[in-house]
């Protein structure tokens, strides 16, 4: 047996060792070039990730799988933690925390996250969950000075140590019935239990796993942790627990849920397509009444995820291709708006809706961006979001679940309310007396050109990304 | 199971011990509530001090410590058991445990976590 | 055997009281003090199904460590103590949030959970229990279970670096 198959994921857990190390040594003026260890450290491990096997071969004793999905969720996860370095620079060192401990942490994190999504065993999965969920606690909290950020480090903590604890309960009576460890042995073994009638045990177990993975990705009814943790963590950690924390539960049901729950077939599609319908609605409903773009941002993280499970209640290669698809294009978007409310509040501004009136006077560019990321969030047509909604609603009708495409049609007509109310009070509500122009960094820059060109590339050339999409989905039963 | 015998009557002497000693005691003086009482500790330092002096949050920190370490120690067990066994690739196991634990511990020292002042 | 029923009859009780306790004690102390009890008897029971290394791993962390950490969480918090005479259990009943709500749900996900065990036929194992599980549960941990095992290393790292993140003072340094 031989770690090679893990390089990328040993790269990054390395560079975050090596940035604490370097805490130490590097004098506090010059800790900004931490920023570029980290960045230099995730592109690393991204080639790595390129250079691994992608056949579907198990690897070190069956606890894990190269395949495309894992590839992908790779590249994902680590595109996810880039752009979250790039932006936090400024932001932590304007808060006057450290810079090294916070990017370590996000490694680790994103390590985790990346150990989720290549395990092919529920042992070395619930490992990777718990070190991306303790890494994210920590991140929730870092603020130790602000109160908002120590109540969403509590809230996210509790919440997070309930749903861990569901989760390993039910692995546990799945384990019990069955016997194995190995997701596709635990498959196995579910289709010779339900025969002799040990399924009632085993569909409570896979239940308590799903509900598990409901609270790590703020699925409707236990979504309610999600605004204040949003809100109170730093804006950076905000994106990424939509990006990378939710990212990585999609995975883990992917991976768990999709393969251990197929022999269960049964009506679990229906259930989980009422689940995504709940989720969109409550997201929405709730959204419209948010006066703090962070908790807005929130609730519409809350209705995208509501999309994501749609595609996965239809269950079909293209109803997993489409949320792939979705999660990259939700990764630049979501991003994006959270770079756009960063580089603001750096500057000094509030997070209110209000503190956004006259934003295209006093800063076009932002204004501009911002625009685009909610048009993509909300699905117009030449972005990224767009192509994700069309792909979801076109896997939803020929998988033969045509009342989730509706579903989200309707949903994406109640998110205009919200969108337009941020974008009416850029563009025609008045400059405010005493407004600044703004400020940005080089590395903010770079988050947002790099954030604005994937929304866009996503949305007018989106067939780079849909084969890769389609090519991941194809072997995950 | 007859293996633990003797560790299961040890047990069961301390627990007779300990129980008939707490028996006793509260057979002879039966307690009354009062608020000296219902303090969080019936004796020493009160917790709840009104605007007095405070614990330093060190406590807590050094209580944290201790856990992790302590999570880190129960994997030495298992190992040292059959250190044979495992070999070379058990050895190599656990110096990238160590190491990686070491650099945790090195984190913590130089920043304070283990001063007092 | 029957002894043994007896003896898992007496710890099974002796674990339920104490958890009892646990959420109804008056002093916080005493449910610390209980919560000890009951990771005990937890850690007997593990002990008594010939899970002898899991029963030192509880007896360590769970009564040992995790125990130490509720004690000065404790000794940190300035809290109030419940100093009202009426029964506990008539003033808890009455209330939604801390009474009958939690009784009902707990007593429900209790009844589903034992209809369902006795429902299933649970795969008996079929290898011998060994006498001292310590020496076995090592193969697995550092040859199959490696990369878990490594990747808890980084965890703790984490947890350790967290615990120097959220309670250092800016001024230490």
């Amino acid at each position: 047996m031989n770690f090679g198959t893990v390089w990328p994921e040993i790269i990054l857990a390395a560079v975050g060792m090596a940035l604490i190390l370097l805490d130490v040594i590097v004098p506090k003026q010059r800790q900004r070039a931490l920023g570029l260890v980290a960045v230099l450290g995730m592109v690393g491990s991204g080639v790595a990730a390129a250079f691994e096997p992608r056949n579907g071969a198990l690897a070190l004793g069956g606890m894990i799988i190269l395949d495309p999905l894992s590839l992908f969720f790779r590249l994902l996860f680590l595109a996810g933690a880039l752009l979250v370095t790039l932006f936090s620079v400024d932001y932590i060192r304007g808060k006057g925390r450290d810079l090294a401990e916070f990017l370590a942490l996000v490694c680790f994190a994103t390590t985790g996250a990346m150990i989720l999504a290549i395990s092919w065993n529920v042992v070395s999965l619930f490992v990777g969950l718990e070190l991306l969920s303790i890494s994210a606690y920590v991140l929730a909290g870092f603020l130790r000075d602000e109160p908002k950020s120590n109540e969403a480090g509590l809230k996210y903590f509790l919440n997070g140590a309930l749903a861990s604890s569901v989760l390993l309960f039910g692995l546990s009576l799945v384990y019990g019935v069955t016997g194995q460890t190995g997701i596709p042995e635990i498959a196995k073994a579910l289709v010779t239990a339900q025969t002799q009638g040990y399924s009632t045990v085993a569909l409570m177990g896979l239940g308590m796993v799903l509900v598990g993975l409901g609270f790590k990705i703020a699925a409707v009814p236990f979504h309610l942790w999600a605004p204040d943790a949003y809100e109170g963590s730093p804006t950076p950690i905000a994106g990424f627990l939509s990006v990378v924390a939710e990212g990585a539960g999609i995975a883990a049901i992917i991976r768990l849920v999709s393969v251990a729950m197929g022999p269960l077939e049964g009506s679990w599609g229906v259930w989980l397509g009422a689940l995504s319908i709940l989720t969109m609605t409550v997201g929405n409903v709730t959204a419209l009444w948010q006066k703090n773009i962070k908790r807005m941002l929130a609730y519409s993280s809350v209705a995208q995820v509501g999309y994501i499970l749609a595609g996965l209640a239809v269950g079909t290669t293209a109803g997993i291709g489409a949320v792939l698809f979705y999660l990259a294009a939700y990764l630049f978007m979501t991003m994006g708006a959270f770079t756009v409310i960063a580089s603001l509040s750096s500057a000094g501004q509030g997070n209110e809706i209000s503190d956004y009136a006259g934003l295209g006077v006093r800063s076009p560019i932002l204004a501009v961006l911002l625009t685009i990321f909610m048009a993509s969030l909300l699905g117009i047509p030449a972005t990224a979001g767009f192509m994700g909604k069309l792909s979801l609603i076109g896997a939803a009708v020929h998988g033969g679940m045509a009342w989730l495409a509706v579903g989200i049609a309707v949903n994406s007509a109640i998110s205009v309310a919200y969108y337009w109310l941020v974008a009416r009070t850029m563009w025609l509500d008045p400059v405010p007396e005493k407004a600044e122009p703004i400020r940005r960094s080089a590395e903010l820059g770079a988050a947002l050109v790099v954030t604005t060109v994937g929304t866009l590339f996503l949305g007018i050339l989106p067939q780079v990304v849909f084969f890769f999409a389609n090519w991941a989905s194809v072997g995950i039963r | 199971m007859s293996a633990y015998q003797a560790v299961a009557v040890y047990l069961g002497v301390v627990l007779v011990v300990v129980l008939g000693i707490t028996g006793v005691i509260g057979r002879l003086r039966r307690p009354k509530r009062t608020a000296a009482k219902t303090a969080a500790y019936e004796c020493g330092v009160s917790p709840a001090p009104g605007l007095g002096p405070r614990f330093p949050v060190r406590f807590y920190l050094v209580a944290m410590l201790f856990v992790v370490l302590d999570v880190e120690a129960i994997a030495f067990y298992p190992w040292g058991l059959r250190l044979r066994a495992l070999g070379t690739r058990g050895l190599l196991d656990m110096a990238v445990f160590a190491v990686v634990l070491a650099i945790g511990y090195a984190h913590v020292w130089k920043k304070g976590g283990l001063d007092w002042r | 055997m029957t002894s043994t029923l007896v003896i898992f009859i007496v710890l099974s009780l002796l674990t339920l009281y104490a958890a009892y306790r646990v959420a109804t004690a008056h002093l916080i102390t005493h449910a610390a003090l209980f919560l000890a009890g009951t990771f005990a008897g937890v850690a007997a029971l593990f002990f008594m199904l010939q899970a002898d290394f899991l029963a030192a791993v509880q007896l360590l962390l769970y009564a040992g460590a995790v125990m130490a950490v509720v004690v000065f969480a404790i000794m940190l918090s300035q809290m109030r103590e419940a100093g009202d005479h009426v029964p506990r259990w008539v003033d808890a009943l009455r209330s939604p949030f801390f009474g009958f709500l939690p009784l009902i749900s707990s007593v429900a996900l209790f009844v589903i959970l034992l209809i369902s065990y006795l429902d299933t036929p649970w795969p008996s194992s079929a290898t011998a229990a060994a006498v001292n599980s310590t020496r076995y549960v090592a193969v697995p941990l550092f040859q199959s279970y490696a990369l878990p095992f490594e990747v808890a290393s980084v965890l703790l790292l984490a947890a350790l670096i967290g615990a120097i993140v959220l309670t250092r003072r800016e001024d230490d340094r």
